[in-house]
């Protein structure tokens, strides 16, 4: 449900006129002039171009190995013995950067043996955070195409119990396949949507990795820089809130849950959990453990619950990663 | 093709088990203590569908009549029943091979590949005899040099030249794309 201090902090945030400077970096970098006001604001003029800068790079292509299967060590070895370069991410203990590689990465024979995921950077930091244990019942609220869902079973080594559920059978399909591929089976795939499962009070973790505006993702798909207006981010916006509603719901007394998002925006980070965090008393923000900006407690006059700086944020020019999103809520006991 | 209405999840019949027992004693696997969990089993049943899946469904699974529905696949993958001519027809799906790989060599035979024939194989293209260094009669497992399952194949002869022809391969996941 959107409530109507949510949409009016949203309607806040997106009223700010563009200035004559975002008018500048936006034409000459390509973007929405409103992306490049928020920037600012955010960042400063400074790190504002440094961001921009940082977008034009194309993003890394990095795999997760998958350690249920196969050890990295070996992986490593078999991928360079075929005349891949790769070097281990410093921040993902199962992570590696493609430096070059004589075929698509997804495309070898250890691809199709389940030995890896072709997962972004920033996007396997969230399970980490989860950080999934055996026996346990997870619940992934938005689980297609399936790079955390594996992910979180391959942490638990697949004993686990993980519900996973998308709305779009298209994007399934994708899902049940590389859960196969990877041999992977202790769950069960629902479609459904999320906001309306009726599982409350019932999951030890849940995972929200929220369907976002991929803001981003600019490096891998510039065309982001002009494909949501201000009305699709306030539509987005509102079907995070509704599902970390639902999300928080569902959680047992005690249980977690790690919000996510492929963004840099506010309005999809901050202002989703700051607007759940102020309506309930029984959650905390829980601090993280990787290495990130702290979310920010003010956007555009519209000021946030202060817990929200325990989230994390992950920039391009600062981190070398996407622009994403992230924070660990926890149910009170009790 | 799966037809569109939402699926439920039921016990094999006795005569959709024999067809699956049938396959496994075909490829010379011991059914008294079979590879597969016979009694967790389930098949996913869509109304109007061709095919029935075939799922060992993790024992935690307690499917409530309202979210049967809902189900899309659970647990790990076995194969699929079809129907000819009223009777049931198993086809196994690749994570089975998987798990048949570890049998190669000792309770059952299996085909045989080099670099050259996994290459060909994966591509869903018949490998020729010569790129093979062992195979077995009519349809069995393929594994590569590692024992690395990669599929599923039969041994065929044409004109007088012995082929493998690829049933079910790993490339599957990549021209599937998923």
């Amino acid at each position: 449900m959107v409530t109507p201090s949510f949409a009016s902090a949203l309607n806040r945030i997106l009223s700010a006129k563009p200035s004559p400077e975002a008018l500048r970096l936006a034409e000459r970098y390509g973007y929405l002039p409103y992306m490049v006001e928020r920037y600012i604001r955010m960042l400063g003029p400074q790190g504002a171009r440094e961001l921009l800068e940082a977008n034009e790079e194309p993003m890394p292509e990095t795999i997760r190995c998958n350690d249920y299967l196969i050890d990295c060590g070996e992986l490593a070895e078999r991928l360079q013995g075929k005349g891949f370069e790769l070097a281990p991410l410093r921040f993902a203990p199962h992570g590696y950067e493609v430096l070059s590689s004589p075929v698509s990465v997804g495309a070898t024979h250890e691809y199709l043996l389940g030995y890896y995921y072709v997962q972004d950077p920033a996007s396997m930091l969230p399970v980490y955070e989860l950080g999934p244990r055996p026996g346990e019942l997870i619940l992934d609220m938005a689980a297609a195409p399936g790079g955390k869902a594996t992910q979180i079973l391959q942490l638990a080594m697949d004993r686990a119990r993980l519900i996973a559920v998308d709305i779009s059978r298209r994007r399934l399909r994708a899902l049940r396949s590389h859960l196969s591929r990877m041999r992977f089976s202790n769950y069960v795939i629902l479609r459904a949507d999320s906001r309306t499962l009726g599982f409350n009070g019932v999951f030890d973790a849940v995972l929200l990795d929220a369907p976002s505006t991929g803001e981003g993702i600019i490096r891998k798909d510039p065309a982001r820089k002009k494909s949501r207006s201000p009305t699709d981010l306030k539509l987005v916006a509102s079907l995070q809130r509704e599902l970390l509603e639902a999300g928080v719901e569902y959680l047992r007394p005690g249980g977690r849950l790690v919000y996510a998002a492929c963004t840099l925006a506010a309005e999809e980070g901050e202002l989703v959990v700051s607007s759940i965090l102020e309506e309930r008393e029984d959650l905390e923000v829980e601090s993280l453990s990787i290495s990130h900006e702290p979310g920010v407690e003010e956007f555009m006059g519209v000021e946030f619950d202060p817990r929200v700086r325990r989230c994390g944020r992950l920039y391009p020019h600062i981190h070398g990663t996407e622009g994403f999103f992230v924070c660990k809520l926890r149910k009170r006991p009790g | 093709m799966q037809a569109e209405k939402e699926a439920r999840l039921r016990k094999p019949r006795p005569e959709e088990l024999d067809a699956i027992m049938r396959f496994l004693r075909g490829l010379g696997v011991d059914t008294v203590n079979p590879p597969v969990e016979v009694e967790s089993l389930g098949l996913l049943e869509v109304p109007g569908a061709v095919y029935r899946d075939v799922f060992e469904v993790p024992e935690w699974i307690t499917v409530k009549p309202e979210v049967y529905e809902l189900l899309y696949a659970t647990g790990y993958y076995i194969g699929l029943i079809a129907y000819r001519r009223g009777q049931p027809v198993f086809k196994p799906g690749l994570p089975l091979a998987h798990r048949l790989s570890r049998l190669c060599g000792t309770v059952m035979e299996c085909h045989v590949v080099d670099e050259a024939g996994e290459r060909i194989l994966l591509y869903g293209k018949p490998v020729p005899l010569d790129l093979t260094l062992s195979v077995a009669g009519g349809v069995s497992v393929v594994v590569n040099t590692r024992n690395e399952a990669l599929g599923w194949a039969r041994l065929r002869v044409r004109g007088g030249k012995g082929y493998l022809e690829p049933l079910l391969d790993l490339g599957w996941y990549l021209r599937r794309g998923g």
